[in-house]
Order: structure tokens, then sequence, then C-alpha cells
């Protein structure tokens, strides 16, 4: 598995998933066929209002309740150098609870001195649509989440008293209810056949001098059922499969490598053929080798080039986080954009859309789609940058200064409450330039400024930003590829390279773009847990970025070689 | 010390024939040791497991190869059904191969294990903790040669940091790191042992579906767990086994809320080494349905009061208490080695300096025996044939006319024990594994009718003018609460003076003079632990057997831990002099707003 990102408390990372976390979904393909589960929506609603009729005669009263769940089946294999490592499947179902009292304009979700808490409850339920076993469970966890919203309504209520200055948006938007059902595609998958073809994809990464090298395949189905006592009945699903490679190896100075790539589909049938899988693997073993022999990277500020992939990753951090509507009122964030509203914040060229309604994007099916979020609200397109001035944030049903209603983008992992997150984040560009064009450039900028070389980041796993007014507003994009960019030489391969960087900053220095969209799906992690997300965007030359070297964990590569028999492949 | 690493060659494999076919024809020799690597060779897993071992001599870091190196790779199916309230959350099937291996440097007299910094690798990991699950044998090897790169990287680094918090410090009795054990050779051909996945899952949702009869219980699991197993383990010593390791059990709990709001709650789990060893359909449904009216009974149960006094268990509870307190501190490891005044978290023994005194009244015998698998007709779950120190176990006497005589140990010497007794059965931290109980067997040479000790219970409070006297027919080990109230229990533990937490009775009933019994709950013991058992005065003709899982963790927290072994305990009921109890002061949340749904809607 990759190393997992450096989350400091308080930093929102995306990554590539290497294997899938289990509340995660898939997308549906088109034509796919209504599932009725009626059984289910009917126990719900009906449970939903027994418990309301009870609890909204308590004190403190309850005047919203919520029930959402999340059923996943899934499948998840591995394979190593020919060799299967790990299959196993599951089929489950989660229920999250939520419960207000007071209220919209005050109620127990009242942020006060910056603490957010999980108030609704989690528990698992039955696969089966058993009446009785599904009702007794939903009363006891509608009863838990009424005795924590209470004991939280209680406390808000006794520091707003103490706050000099009273609230100035409500707790909760006002919403008409909607009525949806969303076909989810038949979860179909052929486990034998998965397993013997990434038994052979994984046979091509079988290089001398690599340490591990690990082909996943994640494949599920998430059917997501939400009532609530407004009158909403929402049922719609996904599916959505991944496979993925990664290669790691240890320079000899200990150095960490590692390589990855990976291909998205909403359904298996539509990974590439093998051909092409056993190829990523075979070049994520070769690239890893050849970034065992590259020089380590030195300290270094100068133009650069930032593949599509890369181009994302860095807009979901820097930009994407701080646009989220929870971060403009709450005390404890930095508030980068919150009086930004109708300004410049990023180059003229540049729009930045989030368009959870889009399932493709540049060929690729896209993580960050849904048709309704976790507050039961339909998805709909949120065009937050025109032409560089910031229009409007993501919001959820949390209403924040001028944004009164939701926008459908109240996200949550099971478990979490949702607060606003990003979706499908899409980079739109009117100063796109061909890749030669785009590398001349480049280089012109290299000689402009008198630097020796610049770098191209040719793909990336993740990164991170902290958005906290405390500490630094910084993020990082974990870049995995990087070569040096010499105006009279051939690339050279660099290794260990990491950026440092602020945000704002950043932004200014993007000069121009590359006219192919590329898409980095991923899992976006931050207070309400991991939501699938994608970002789309064309290669980004920027005028400078700072680089410096990863910390080396020092230890020595293995001491003996890999036993090894000639003839004896997989 | 053996510092002998095996090699491919036939040659490498004699000696130890040699010593273990003594009486055979000196001819056979060499045919035995071409057997056994013939044998060795055809198993993948196994001749990975010696080819990379062999390697392992190999090693140089500043430091010479390890001294002895281990391999224990286990090929396990697992089964998980788990159900609510009559309908099915989960059935989970899965296949792994967990591997574990040790790996020691510097000698048996001080090595790299016994200290905080035994499983501490400063580096990056690359090995992973499952083998592949194709018998490929050079992907196997490649596997094993990253663990044990990192194992031995990690000795090296925990030797020298060892040394480092030993500098200065002055150590009494010093005892050796590692102790000797005669190595083992079986290879078993292990056959697969069918579980019906729709069986039990349809009894699963069945016997979920007896806690619908009462209509206040708010929570309640039934779960089935199966692991089939086959268990390798190689070393340096040559030692080489290949032996089925099964598991199968039952878990059902339960709770509500009394009047008061307190929240009651109760469970069994029951073991079987099999699926088809576990009890009949209709004993499983009438262990279930206890359940559901434990908890019902329970509820309407007025709360206990303080009480010190006689306290008579049952011979189920009686089980249960010589498992969780005599059986926990039998099993005894060192406290690790960590810089003088460093603050470990590390439960000790009571028993571990108790060698040779009186532990329980002169009329008790304790022993311990992994060799039985029946008791007068009762299954028992603690059999073993090899520990995960490729130690074949062997019955021990433990407790003589009440003495103790030994105590249940790994390959780490402990004062007074410094050869392993073979009781290494869970994986454990700072580099040496857990000692547990196989099958604890409590024998008291004088006993009456448990219709007798009643009586005697009864005489005693009278003549101390209590009103009643207590009895305790089931206690909550291995526990069925929550994680919330294993934390509540060691935070008071923790708060009255340390040692280890006791579990909480369930069944506590006052005796009174005309021998009536009223069922109280809330109730808890203090300060029970090891030395009330030396005040033992009597124990009853009938015996119990009970059988558990245990986990490492405390009270065998029921549902978690990902390493369980089966342990059964006989013992007969047993009449405590004087034993205090108190009322638990737990929070008792209010009874919820709405009432519980129709049960059938």
């Amino acid at each position: 598995m990759l190393r997992t990102p450096p989350v400091a408390l308080g930093a929102l990372a995306l990554f590539v998933l290497t294997s899938a976390p289990s509340y995660l979904s898939g997308q549906a393909s088109k034509k796919a066929p209504a599932v009725t589960a009626p059984a289910l929506t009917q126990i719900l609603s009906s449970e939903l209002k027994r418990n309301l009729d009870g609890l909204s005669k308590a004190e403190p009263a309850a005047y919203y309740i919520s029930y959402e769940v999340t059923e996943v089946d899934s499948r998840d294999l591995s394979a190593s150098l020919g060799s299967l490592v790990s299959s196993s499947g599951q089929r489950r179902r989660r229920l999250d609870c939520s419960v207000r009292v007071g209220s919209p304009e005050f109620d127990n979700f009242r942020v006060t001195a910056g603490d957010r808490q999980i108030l609704s409850t989690s528990a698992e339920l039955p696969i089966e649509d058993d009446e009785a076993a599904i009702r007794r469970i939903l009363w006891r966890e509608t009863d838990r989440a009424w005795r924590s919203a209470a004991r939280r309504y209680v406390n808000a209520r006794g520091s707003a008293n103490l706050a000099t200055e009273g609230a100035k948006t409500a707790d909760f938007s006002t919403e008409r209810p909607v009525t949806g059902n969303s076909a989810a595609a038949e979860f179909k998958f052929n486990t034998q056949e998965w397993e013997s073809r990434i038994r052979k994809h994984s046979a091509a990464a079988g290089v001398f001098g690599i340490l591990t090298s690990t082909v996943s395949l994640n494949a599920r189905r998430d059917i997501r059922t939400f009532v609530d006592s407004e009158g909403s009945v929402v049922s719609h699903g996904r599916t959505f499969a991944r496979w993925g490679v990664v290669t790691r190896a240890k320079a000899y100075d200990g150095q960490d490598l590692v390589t990855s790539e990976s291909f998205e589909a909403a359904d298996p049938a539509g990974l590439p053929k093998d051909e092409v899988l056993t190829q990523a693997a075979r070049k994520s073993a070769q690239t890893v080798i050849n970034m065992v022999k590259a020089q380590p990277v030195d300290p270094y500020v100068g133009p650069a080039i930032l593949s599509g992939k890369a181009a994302g990753v860095f807009f979901h951090e820097i930009f994407g986080h701080r646009v989220e509507g929870h971060r403009q009122k709450d005390e404890g964030e930095g508030q980068t954009f919150t009086n930004s509203l109708d300004k410049q914040v990023l180059p003229p060229f540049l729009s930045v859309l989030f368009d959870p309604t889009r399932r493709t994007a540049a060929g690729a099916d896209l993580n960050g789609w849904y048709a309704f979020d976790n507050e039961g609200r339909p998805a709909q397109p949120v065009q937050v940058v025109e032409k560089g001035i910031l229009k409007r944030f993501l919001v959820s049903r949390e209403p924040i200064k001028g944004f009164p209603a939701s926008n459908g983008h109240g996200r949550r992992q099971p478990g979490y409450e949702a607060i606003a997150r990003q979706s499908n984040l899409i980079v739109e560009s009117s100063k796109r330039v061909s890749d030669a064009e785009l590398r001349r450039l480049l280089i012109e900028e290299i000689v402009r400024q008198g630097k020796p070389y610049g770098l191209y980041f040719e793909s990336v796993t993740g990164g991170y930003t902290t958005t906290r007014r405390r500490g630094l507003q910084a993020f990082t994009v974990i870049p995995l590829v990087v070569y040096r960019i010499y105006p009279n030489r051939p690339p050279e391969l660099v290794r260990g390279v990491d950026i440092v960087g602020t945000p704002l900053a950043s932004f200014e220095k993007i000069l121009a773009t590359g006219d192919v969209d590329e898409v980095f799906n991923g899992y976006c992690g931050a207070e309400s847990g991991q939501v699938p997300v994608s970002a789309v965007s064309p290669a980004l030359l920027v005028s400078e970025i700072e680089v410096q070297r990863k910390p080396s964990p020092g230890d020595r590569p293995p001491l003996l070689n890999r036993p090894m028999i000639s003839g004896d492949r997989p | 010390m053996k510092r002998l690493l095996p090699a491919l060659a036939l040659t490498a494999l004699l000696p130890l024939v040699n010593a273990q076919a003594q009486t055979k024809p000196a001819g056979g020799e060499q045919a035995e040791a071409a057997k056994l690597l013939a044998a060795v060779n055809a198993d993948p897993i196994l001749r990975a497991a010696l080819e990379e071992l062999g390697r392992t001599r190999e090693l140089r870091l500043m430091s010479d190869p390890p001294y002895f190196v281990e391999v224990s790779v286990d090929d396990a199916r697992t089964l998980s059904i788990s159900g609510s309230f009559g309908a099915v959350f989960d059935v989970r099937e899965n296949r792994f191969r967990p591997v574990r291996v040790g790996v020691r440097v510097g000698s048996s007299d001080f090595d790299n294990t016994g200290s905080i910094y035994s499983d501490y690798y400063s580096g990056t990991r690359y090995d992973s903790d499952v083998l592949p699950l194709d018998d490929h044998l050079m992907n196997l090897r490649g596997a094993l040669w990253l663990s044990l790169d990192r194992a031995y990287k990690t000795a090296v680094e925990a030797i020298g940091r060892k040394a480092a918090s030993l500098r200065g410090v002055t150590v009494q009795d010093k005892l050796p790191d590692f102790g000797p054990a005669r190595s083992t050779v079986l290879l078993e051909t292990v056959k697969p042992v069918s579980v019906d996945k729709a069986l039990w899952t349809k009894r699963v949702r069945e016997m979920s579906a007896l806690f619908t009869a009462s209509r206040e219980i708010t929570g309640s699991t039934v779960e089935f767990q199966s692991a089939q197993s086959t268990a390798y383990y190689v070393n340096s010593e040559r030692s080489f086994v290949r032996v089925g390791d099964n598991i199968s059990y039952l878990q059902a709990r339960g709770s509500r809320q009394a009047k008061d709001g307190l929240v009651v709650y109760d469970g069994a789990t029951i073991v079987g080494l099999t699926p088809s060893a576990l009890p009949s359909e209709p004993a499983l449904n009438e262990q279930v349905r206890a359940i559901v009216s434990n908890l019902d009974r329970l509820a309407e149960a007025p709360q206990g009061e303080t009480y010190a006094g006689p306290v008579l268990f049952e011979p189920q509870a009686a089980a249960q208490i010589f498992g969780e307190i005599v059986g926990a501190h039998l099993s005894v490891v060192r406290r690790p080695v960590a810089e003088p005044g460093r603050a470990v978290s590390f439960g000790g023994s009571d028993f571990e300096t108790r060698l040779g005194a009186r532990v329980l009244p002169d009329w008790i015998d304790v022993t311990d025996d992994p060799t039985l698998t029946v008791l007068d007709g009762s299954p028992l779950v603690g059999t073993f044939k090899v520990d995960m120190e490729g130690v074949t176990p062997q019955p021990i006497n433990i407790v003589e006319k009440g003495i103790l005589k030994t105590l249940l140990t790994t390959r780490q010497p402990v004062r007074g024990v410094t050869a392993s007794t073979g009781r290494a059965r869970l994986p454990g931290g700072f580099g040496v594994r857990q000692p547990r109980i196989s099958n604890l067997l409590v024998r008291a040479s004088v006993s009456e009718p448990l219709a007798a000790l009643k009586t005697r219970l009864i005489e005693m409070m009278t003549q101390q003018g209590k009103p009643y006297g207590i009895i305790v027919r089931k206690m909550d080990f291995p526990s069925h609460g929550s994680i919330d109230d294993l934390r509540r229990l060691s935070q008071r533990t923790a708060g009255s003076g340390g040692g280890r937490p006791v579990s909480n009775p369930v069944l506590v009933y006052q005796v009174f003079p005309d021998g009536t019994e009223k069922l109280v709950r809330g109730l808890r013991f203090r300060n029970l632990g090891t030395r009330a058992f030396r005040d033992i005065l009597a124990a009853s003709r009938e015996t119990a057997v009970f059988s558990y899982v245990d986990n490492g963790l405390p009270l065998a927290l029921a549902g978690a831990g990902s390493s369980v072994v089966g342990c059964s305990v006989a013992a007969p009921g047993v009449l405590f002099e004087d034993l205090e109890l108190e009322p638990a002061s737990d929070d008792a949340p209010k009874l919820p707003v709405v009432p519980p749904p129709a049960s059938a809607p």
C-alpha cells in the first residue's frame, strides 16, 4: 500500500486509493435497470415518522430527523509478481441517523468556538429487508441521536448566551423535499476471471531491482437510501471499478521510491484491455528502477509544467478546499476567499466548475459523480470561478452568508457529519496551447529567468493542505515522477521531490495551460471523512514552483538479493 | 544454545533425526532424513521458509548474523456471519496467509527481545503481514526475504537500544533471554474442515430472532466465527511443523435498560474446535433463550447492595474465575526492559514470585493438559499439538496440594522456570509470545454436594448475623460488554490500586436463611484477586467445564482481537469465606422517549 499522506491535524488530503475503503462507492452505468427498494424506504419512512411523533413532543423537541442507509457490495483483489495475494468481498449496510432539536435558526449543530462535533449516530444494519430487525435498530439509534442532540443543544444555548455577537446565519437551510430513484447498475463481477487477469498483469512488474509491486482491483456498488422528516425519499446508486499498480524500490541512500498508475471505470468491463494493463504494470516497475538510478533532487525555485493530473490535484488542494462553504464561517479557518466574492482570484483565462452531475471527462469515468448528496439534495453544477472571478462557494444545508440554500455539495463518509465538500473539479481554460507549445513556453521561461532547467511533474499520488488560521497555510502535492527539462538536452528523471508553497502566491504564477484535459480520480479526506472526488485539468505552466528534497528514512535496502532462480518465472 | 542454521543439504537434517530416532536402527537415519527433506520440499510454504531461513546466515549489519530465526505461517480460511433481531448483517469469507517471523541477534543470554524497543523499526517496512495465496515458491520466498530482512534490522536496532537502556543499571538475578527447547518435527496431512455456510447463516438468523421475544432489548447480535487453518512453523533449530489449527464459535449478546435506566447486558460464547463440534441447534437455541430471559430478569431485579461475607460460586462461575484470575496469573512473561524511570504499561503476574508457596487450599490440585480433548463427556477446546515456538506441550501439574509448582511459560525464561513449558499460544509484544492455559483442570480432593455448600453458606451468614449470603452463577467472562464498559472497569481498577481488571458478575443471588434466592443486579467485586483463592473453604462435588476464546485482551473482551485460542477450564463450585461486592456507580441514562416498535408489525 502507498505511504499514507502525511496528514497533519486539520490537514485535508487527497490521494489515490490503493485499497479502497469500505464506504467507497461506484458509478452507475447509463442504462441500468432500476433497483427497487420499496421495502427499505417504507420501513425507514414509517419508523422515522413514529420517532418524530414521539421526539417532537420531547424536551428539547426534535424538528428534523433523517436516515441514510449506505449499502456497499464490494470485491477487492490484489496480486504481486504473478501470485494472488488477497481476494475478498463483502456486502454491508450502514445507517446514519441525524436528529435536529431546536429550530433551523438555532439547533444542536450550531458551531460554537469552531467546535464541530459528530452528533449523528451510525450503526450496522442487516442486508436483508427485515422489518422487525431494522425498526428495532432505527429506534435505538434515533434515541441515541436525540440524546446527543439534546445534550449538545443545551450546551450550545449556554455558549450562545455568553457570546458577544449573535449568529449571522441559520444552522439549517430550508429546502423543498425531493423524491428520486436513480438507477444503480446490478453488481456483476467475475472474481475468478479477474484473479487470473491481475496475476498476469502483476507478473509484468517482475523487473530486477524492485522491492514490491502490487496490482489491485477494486470493484463495488453503492446504493444509498435517504429519507427525512421533510418528506424527501431518495434512492440512488453507482458502481465503480479501479485497477491500480504500485511499485516500490529503495535507492542506495535509503530514499523510498514509488510509482503508481491507475485506471477507473464505472464498470469493471470498462477498464482497459489486458495489454494496456500489463504494459502499465511493466512501466511502473521500469520507472521505479530508473528512479533508483536517478539523481536526488536539489532544492530549486523555477518554472515548471504540471501534467493535467498533477494540476488537478494542485487545484483540488490549493483552491478547492478553500471554497468549501463552512470554511467561510468557521472562525478558526484561514478564510482565504471569504471576502473575495466577485473579485479576481485566478488568472482571467481560468474558470473552475464543480459538477457532480458529470459522469465522464476526457474519455474517463469520473469518481466524483453522484445524483444526490448525503443530505438528500440533488446534485447540481456549481460554477465557482468565472474568468478568474470568484462567484460562489460550495454549500451544504449549513447556510453561509449570502448562500442560504444548499447547492448539492453536502457530503460525508458514513459515520461522519455532512459538510460542504468537492465533487468533480473541472478547470476550464481559455488560454490553451498544444503540448509542444507549452514545452516551448517553459523553455522560454527557463531562459528568461536564467535558470539551468525547469521541472516537469508527470505524476502525483495526491496531496494535502491546511486551511486553518493557526499554522502555516500551506499545501503539498506529492509528486511521484518528476523530470528536469533542459533547454538543450534531453529530460532527466530526478527523485525525492517535495513541492513547497503557499496558496495565494501560487495562483498568480499560472502562465498558460495545455490543450488536453486529464482526469485524476481519487478520494478526499477531510472533516466529514473520505469522499470520492475527481479533478479534471489541462497541464499548467507555472512561472515559479519551489521544491525540496524529501526527507529520507535513511535505512538500507535489503541486505540480501531477492531470491531468484532463472527460468522460474510465473 | 544451538547456533546451527538449517541448510538444504541432507546432512543438516541428520543430527535432528539422530536425536529423534534413537531407538531406530542406525541404517534408517539417512532414509528418515531423506524422507523429511522430501516432505519439506514437497510443500511450497515449508520449502520457502527453509530456504529463506538458510539464507539468513548471510545477514550482516555491523553485527553477527542472527543466532535464531523462526517463521510461522497460517494458511487460513475464515467465515464470519453476524445477525441481529432475525436478520443477517454480513456474511464474510476470507482466505489469507498471515506470516510472522522472529529473528534473534546476540546470544541466548542477551538478545534483542524483552525490551520496549524489540518491535520498533525506524526504517521503512517493505514486507507484508501476509504471504501470497498461490503456491509459487519464488514469490513465497520473496515475501519472506523482505520479512526476515526487516526483522533482522529491527533486531539489530533493538539490541543496541536495549543495551543502552541497561547501561548504569545493576540487574539482579539476571536471567537469559531465550531458554532451551526440544525441536519438533511434526508434518501432518491436514484435512480440510467443511463449514456449511447456508446452515450457519440460517442458524444465525434464527438465533438472532430469539432476541425479538423481548421488546425492550435495544442491542443484540449473534455472530458465528469459524477459522480453518494449516499452521506452519520452521525454526533454525530444525523444528518443522505442519498441523491443522481450527476453531469455531458462536457468540450471542444483548443489552437493555432497566426501569431506572441502568443498562444490563449478558452474553455467551460457545466454542468448538470445528463447527460440527459445537452443541446441537436446540442446545444453542437454549443458551440464547437463557440470555434473553436473563436480560429481562436482570432488568426487573433490584439493584444489589454493598456486601462483605461468604460467597458461593457455582461450578460455571467458579470455572470462569479460575480461568480469568488463576489462569491469567499462571501465564508469565517478564516485564520488558526500559530506561530507568520510564513507565511501561505491563500487567504483571501475582504468581511470578510465588513458586513453592501455597496459592490454593492444600486439598486442591491444578493441572494444565493440552492433550485432552474430552473430560467426562464434555468437549475441551484448549487442545493443541505444538505451540507458537514449535514446542510440543505436555500436561503439567501446576499446583499440587495447594502449592504452586511451576508456571505456564514460553521460551522466555522466568524466575524459577528457565525452559519453555510449551504454552506460547498468542502473539505478544516486546518480541516474545504470550503463554496461555490449555485445558486447566481444577480438582478438589475434598468435596461435598453443591446443596451442602449452600447450607454452609447459610450457616456462615447466620452466624455472622447477616440477612443474606451471596451466590454467583455467572460471570461476565469473557466479557460481552462494550469497549466503554471495559474502559470503565480498567479505570476503576487503576483507581483502586492497579492490577488486572476482573470481570463483573452477571447473575448474583441473595440467599436468605430459608434458602430462597433473589436475583440482584449491578454489583461488582472489590479486590477479587489471586489472594482470595488461598482461603477457599470448600468445593462442590459437581464440576463444570467452561470453554472460551482468549484473544490476549483484558477480560478476553468478546469479539475483539485478531488472534484467538481456545481455552477450557474444569472446576468445582467453590465457597469463599470473605469477599466484597459493591454496587456499580455508573450513571443510568434515561429511558427512551419513544416506546419500542411493535415486534410483530
